[in-house]
């Protein structure tokens, strides 16, 4: 392709620049300069051309720039992905993803293994001397009773856990347990509030060491039928929880009486535990269910393993025993918090 | 067991040549590209991108000859590529001498700065052009071998670069 006499004359111009042009091609720039006012105004005679291409070869002598290239350059050759590891790596999470999302789309198990395991109470059962811990939906048992209305509902019984004597000594550190029934009574009619009344005259003369130590404390979180100080309400609102009880421990309330581990002392675990136990005809605990977790799982079985120490009273449904359910709840705190 | 070199010799040839090739070119290659980027932290990566490519094609085939034009081929094809997405995101500079800021403090000859605020107003192949001509001392037929371009175009290109850099040098005075 023939260049136009523009186009030629910048390849000379260049060519005159690197100190390539031949005299041939310097006379031939000449002669167009000669005749072409605007590419001399534009590229310059050959000694401006010089010039330039000096003013480049100067600033390039001028540089000290010393860059070092090889260090980080080893670093990324020796660092760089080996192919088993890359193409494994690679399969793996191909793998992974596959596997996810089977299980979500299948939903299978995997999403039942991820949920949080306090969704589902844990249920303690006793098989002979072999205790079991599973986590089981309360929903979905079937208790062998007929749903009976309940006046009362017991909320809490405060278990104050004794200092530990010694870290190292694992013994129980309870010292005596205070049973302070506070309870927030919800009566549902009026005539069982008061037979529930009734019943306390009858049982007031039998009043246990640990309702004297609750006249002492009166707790300030009890319900609001109970003021501050006032133990005839606190205990007309126990009395009234004894008369409606479905099955209750043969020896009272104070049977039931957990014992935590010192090791519950030193961790410092505190919650209120919630549970139910099923007791058959003859009074016998069969079934140890935590409705309500404490947070820690040897304050649950601790409260378990009391209330299935223990010997009830069977529920009686015109005058037949049947089987019934207990439910209580106890709340440890630690030693040394006040209420 | 896995097989990254085709043979267990092949390993240290590799190393070997490139070792060779980084201390034979790194400075010139790097100082190559900061003209043309402006910036000597971006001619580092260049550079150091440039040398790794070659690594693994010597991984691959460690006889194969690898010159300094290859490396500048590389190096110069990076660069522009570059500039190409470096005009997207550019600022217009609020001084004149924005552009000699990738030099150091004693290499801010007057020479240097014309050719660095020329080198930022010329477009990727003239830039190329000059450098590897006047700059990095390429006959023309080498540096049209490198670009993939005829003698003729890379003088028609050192032509107009020059010209602006005469521009540069007379808005300067």
């Amino acid at each position: 392709m023939r260049l136009s006499p523009h186009d030629r004359a910048e390849v000379l111009a260049g060519a005159i620049t690197l100190g390539e042009a031949t005299d041939e091609e310097r006379v031939e720039y000449r002669r167009h300069l000669a005749d072409c006012a605007k590419c001399l105004q534009s590229f310059g005679g050959e000694h401006e051309l010089e010039r330039l291409n000096s003013v480049v070869q100067e600033a390039h002598a001028s540089e000290i720039w010393e860059p070092d290239v090889r260090g980080p350059l080893m670093d990324r050759v020796n660092l760089m992905p080996r192919r088993v590891a890359r193409y494994g790596l690679g399969i793996l999470g191909v793998c992974l993803c596959i596997s996810l999302i089977g299980h979500f789309v299948a939903g299978s198990s995997f999403a039942q293994m991820i949920r949080p395991a306090l969704a589902d109470p844990l249920v303690i059962s006793y098989e002979g001397n072999k205790i079991v811990l599973e986590h089981r939906s309360v929903r979905d048992e079937k208790i062998p009773v007929a749903a009976q209305p309940r006046t009362t509902v017991v909320e809490h019984n405060i278990v104050h856990m004794a200092a530990p004597q010694g870290l190292t000594k694992a013994k129980p550190m309870m010292t005596h347990h205070e049973v302070a029934m506070a309870v927030t009574a919800v009566a549902h009619d009026t005539a069982t509030a008061a037979e529930s009344s009734s019943t306390y005259n009858a049982s007031a003369a039998n009043v246990p060491p640990w309702q004297s130590a609750l006249k002492k404390r009166a707790p300030a979180y009890t319900g609001p039928t109970i003021t501050a100080g006032s133990a005839r309400a606190e205990s007309l609102t126990i009395a009234a929880t004894y008369s409606t009880r479905e099955a209750v421990p043969e020896a009272g309330e104070t049977a039931i009486n957990p014992q935590p581990p010192a090791i519950a002392v030193q961790e410092g675990a505190e919650g209120t535990t919630a549970f139910e136990v099923l007791i058959d005809e003859q009074g016998t605990p069969t079934k140890c269910v935590i409705t309500k977790p404490a947070g820690y799982v040897v304050l649950d079985e601790t409260v378990c393993r009391a209330a299935m120490s223990v010997k009830y009273k069977p529920k009686t449904l015109n005058g037949k025993a049947v089987p019934g359910v207990y439910r209580d709840a106890f709340t440890f705190r630690p030693p040394n918090q006040q209420y | 067991m896995e097989q990254v070199y085709l043979n267990a010799a092949e390993a240290p040839v590799a190393h070997a040549r490139i070792e060779s090739l980084v201390r034979e070119h790194q400075t010139k290659l790097s100082r190559y590209v900061r003209r043309m980027v402006g910036d000597p932290d971006v001619a580092l990566d260049i550079a150091q991108d440039v040398f790794f490519a070659a690594y693994r094609t010597l991984q691959s085939d460690p006889e194969r000859p690898l010159t300094a034009g290859w490396l500048y081929k590389t190096a110069t094809n990076n660069a522009i590529s570059f500039l190409r997405r470096k005009k997207i995101v550019r600022f217009t500079p609020l001084d004149r001498d924005w552009e000699v800021r990738g030099l150091r403090i004693d290499e801010r000859s007057s020479a240097s700065i014309d050719l660095q605020n020329a080198m930022q107003k010329l477009p990727g192949d003239q830039a190329a052009a000059i450098m590897l001509t006047s700059y990095a001392g390429y006959s023309s037929q080498e540096a049209a071998s490198i670009l993939g371009t005829s003698a003729d175009a890379v003088r028609q290109r050192v032509c107009r670069a020059m010209r602006t850099l005469r521009t540069v040098m007379t808005e300067r005075v």
